[in-house]
């Protein structure tokens, strides 16, 4: 008997099915064939068991950014460099690499007012690469943030078509060096996740880390739906805008002084 | 009927060919899972039968909902079973002969989970460095906190 | 005289095997081609992170807006009885599955995980216009499927009317879902106007007609069966009419965006300085696409006169293949290369090419695995018609006018 059959006959014995070596060989057998569930019961239980206690998913959360364009200071990227460093994206801004978020300049031609501003995926409450995505890999989390489900992404690169902000990125090479808390692959798109592994475990996103760590405290992170939030009580006593608000897919991000 | 003697043929030498193949190719060898410290999340019967559906089940949840029990996930079977060669450096687990692959050549079913997924464990200079800028590991703690949860040998087993 | 006969072509000829050959080779480089660029990553391509759509969705546009206008013939025969057509409607309903499949050949090769295509019906988004497409594109192929068996079935026939409606409004609101794929695109001014379903489907009449006629002239003259003239002069007025309907609303599209203050900039991008672009819209899809061929198919002609009306036609019809080709690739390569509006009114700059003309150049993998849909498509005509009788024997006038009405007043003449 090889040790793969003990292994088995052993978790045959832990299920309190013991018997003949054969016995349980054929148990096995007719559990594959017949039953799918039966063998699957006891993960999917376990599973849902821990789902469960997992809590509520209700509306009350939305992660939202507010950038003081007033604040950022031009010529520093510590929240581009950031981004990459944490999910693993090259420095290289070849035309085939992404950039999940960006150092973006404005002149006004006629006035000659100049701003620079962090634009990254504005994690929008009717974003156009939610509706146009076929398989709905491109989705919006209960608590606000709009990610890709790369599991799903066919890599049609609708979504790149259709964000306006340019936030989506598609990921043309093959990738091996990933970190393991920002998955990423050839053929699929992908975006800003707003970090979304940090956001959960309570921390801040990268890129606001790192601006805070500079100094400049140009960006806020925070739960837009609490009113107590700080991101909150700012968005209430300050003028703000959102990018291309004409188009009324109501951004999560919000800006200062652009 | 002549076409149907030609295509009973065709049939005939596609079987020989198939039955040489597969006597060539000698007794089947059963896979040596490389093995890992500690014990596993499940029982190791219920993990062999199951680990498909629990990250299948547990993707869902951790991408598309905000689930914070994350036992299950894929990061954290790397974490573990992720081998280091003799000069210390991790080898992928999906590499010829590691944990992934090991199995999923012997049965037969092609996974493309580290398409996207990183196989290796974050290495310590990379932790050390992204610690250094303030930017705590999340993810790293999870294994920390999965071996800690497990090691009483609450769940029996080989402990692979 | 009376009964059209449809037969197989006899596909003996060495002419036919190389012609079966050439097209499976530029099929197999162009899968080839895929799996290169699946292999490596889409960055082997001449796409990138501005330019997302190139050369393969070109084709793939252009033969699937062309499939749904193939069937057309189809649909001038059996839903509004103009038995003239008749004859034809066999091989429209072939050559439309085929462009269909030649064009879907190319979209789904070019996914990004094309292993992966099964998510799109599991998980289906129901929100989505490509979503949509994928069940009209299927539906397509079934309906039209069922249409040429109904044809083909003498027992049938009677219900070919039924499905002939059916298929007719499927093809009009698969165009619209076409269409749409850009026209509900309202982040990029090029897109964002709901003329683009109209124009996708006169487009899709005017190039599925000059495919359709060029396959059929190309093919009876290969296996020397004839086409009279009056078929001829019909199938000429109908592309020019079609070809009068692209510009009227290529026109309008243009007219409303040059009226909105918001959209001229895309527009002078389109039309005046967007270099390659507006050369290929004013030389390729206006002049050539759209001002020769009406003018040669307009043009009046000696009556009966089959042998003049041929190359004029097929002149015609190859000029209107060319120009759409063209139009396609300005509506979907020049709608990217115009950047898109993140900041109305001011100069933009960053690392990632906000405010600045995109450039494409097309390399070899994505451009063979374009090339490789329209042998595709080839190749399913070729070996359709050896295999089943799509061809009638002949389209000759006795054969046809047998089999039609006589011309009635306020029809056009033959020759005109």
């Amino acid at each position: 008997m090889t040790d793969e059959d003990r292994e088995i006959q052993g978790a045959g014995a832990a299920g309190g099915e013991a018997g003949a070596p054969d016995a349980v060989r054929r148990r096995l057998l007719a559990m594959a064939g017949a039953a799918a569930a039966l063998v699957l019961a006891p993960g999917v239980t376990v599973l849902a068991r821990d789902l469960a206690v997992k809590g509520a998913r209700g509306g009350r959360v939305r992660y939202g950014l507010l950038i003081d364009a007033r604040a950022c200071r031009t010529g520093c990227d510590a929240c581009v460099r950031a981004c990459q460093d944490y999910n693993g994206l090259s420095r290289d801004p070849g035309p085939d690499n992404a950039q999940w978020i960006r150092k973006v300049t404005i002149t006004d031609p006629g006035t000659g007012f100049t701003r620079s501003f962090p634009v990254m995926c504005q994690h929008c409450a009717d974003g156009a690469c939610v509706d146009v995505c076929p398989t709905g890999a491109s989705f919006r989390r209960p608590d606000g943030i709009v990610l890709v489900d790369k599991h799903r992404c066919i890599g049609c690169r609708y979504c790149l078509m259709a964000c306006p902000y340019k936030a989506r990125s598609f990921v043309g090479r093959n990738v091996t060096d990933q970190r393991p808390w920002a998955p990423r692959g050839k053929g699929t798109a992908e975006g800003c996740t707003l970090c979304v592994e940090r956001v959960t475990a309570g921390d801040l996103p990268a890129c606001v880390a790192a601006c805070q760590r500079a100094g400049h405290k140009a960006m806020t992170f925070g739960n837009l739906h609490d009113p107590k939030s700080a991101i909150a009580v700012r968005l209430s006593e300050v003028a703000t805008t959102t990018l291309r608000a004409d188009l009324g897919m109501r951004p999560g991000v919000h800006y200062r002084g652009i | 009927m002549r076409r149907r003697a030609g295509v009973l043929a065709v049939v005939a030498v596609l079987l020989a060919i198939g039955l040489v193949w597969a006597a060539h190719r000698g007794p089947v060898v059963v896979p040596v899972i490389p093995r890992a410290p500690g014990h596993c999340v499940l029982p190791i019967g219920q993990m062999r039968r199951t680990h498909m559906m629990l990250l299948r089940a547990v993707r869902q949840e951790i991408v598309r909902h905000d689930a914070r029990d994350t036992r299950f996930r894929i990061s954290g079977c790397v974490a573990c079973h992720a081998q280091d060669t003799p000069s210390g450096r991790p080898i992928p687990v999906n590499a010829p002969g590691q944990f992934c692959a090991v199995c999923h050549a012997y049965v037969g079913v092609h996974i493309d989970c580290f398409a996207c997924h990183a196989a290796v464990p974050p290495s310590r200079r990379l932790v050390a460095r992204l610690a250094g800028q303030g930017v705590e590991q999340v993810e790293f703690r999870i294994p920390q906190a999965l071996r800690a949860q497990f090691a009483g040998g609450a769940v029996s087993g080989g402990g692979q | 005289m009376g009964k059209v006969t449809y037969r197989e072509i006899a596909g003996q000829g060495a002419a036919y095997w190389t012609a079966v050959l050439a097209c499976a080779l530029v099929a197999a480089a162009g899968l080839g081609a895929a799996l290169y660029m699946r292999a490596e990553g889409h960055h082997v391509s001449g796409m990138n992170e501005q330019i997302v759509w190139g050369m393969p969705h070109v084709f793939a546009v252009f033969l699937i807006v062309a499939a749904s206008g193939a069937l057309n013939v189809a649909s001038i025969a059996s839903v509004f009885g103009r038995s003239l057509y008749k004859p034809l409607a066999r091989l429209s309903g072939l050559l439309a599955v085929a462009l269909l499949i030649g064009g879907l050949w190319n979209l789904v090769l070019d996914l990004g995980r094309p292993g992966h295509i099964l998510a799109a019906v599991l998980y289906p988004n129901f929100r989505s216009i490509f979503a949509w497409n994928i069940y009209l594109y299927t539906g397509f192929l079934v309906i039209v499927g069922f249409y040429l068996w109904f044809m083909m079935e003498r027992r049938l026939n009677p219900h070919t009317h039924a499905v002939g409606v059916l298929a007719f409004l499927w093809r009009l609101v698969l165009t619209t879902g076409t269409g749409s794929i850009f026209g509900f695109l309202a982040a990029r001014s090029a897109y964002d106007s709901a003329v683009m379903a109209p124009l996708f489907i006169l487009m899709s009449f005017a190039f599925g007609l000059a495919i359709f006629v060029l396959v059929l002239m190309a093919g009876f003259h290969v296996v020397g069966r004839p086409i009279g003239a009056r078929l001829l002069a019909r199938l000429k007025t109908l592309l020019a009419v079609f070809v009068a309907g692209v510009m009227y609303f290529v026109a309008v599209f243009h007219l409303t965006n040059l009226y909105m203050a918001g959209h001229r900039g895309v527009e002078s991008f389109l039309l005046v300085t967007g270099g390659i672009y507006p050369a290929l819209f004013w030389g390729g899809q206006v002049l050539i696409g759209g001002v020769v061929p009406l003018v040669l198919l307009l043009r009046r002609r000696p009556p009966g006169d089959a042998p003049g009306l041929t190359r004029v036609l097929a002149w015609a019809a190859a000029l209107v293949v060319f120009g759409g080709l063209c139009q396609v690739y300005v509506i979907i390569i020049g709608g990217q290369a115009y950047p898109l509006q993140l900041f109305p009114g001011m100069i933009v700059h960053s690392s990632f090419y906000d405010g600045v003309v995109h450039s494409y150049i097309p390399r070899w993998p994505e451009t063979t695995l374009a090339v490789s849909g329209v042998a595709v498509v080839g190749l399913i005509v070729l070996l359709a018609v050896r295999l089943l009788p799509f061809l009638p024997e002949s389209l000759a006038d006795e054969v046809v006018s047998a089999h039609a009405p006589p011309p009635k007043a306020g029809e056009p003449a033959v020759g005109a």
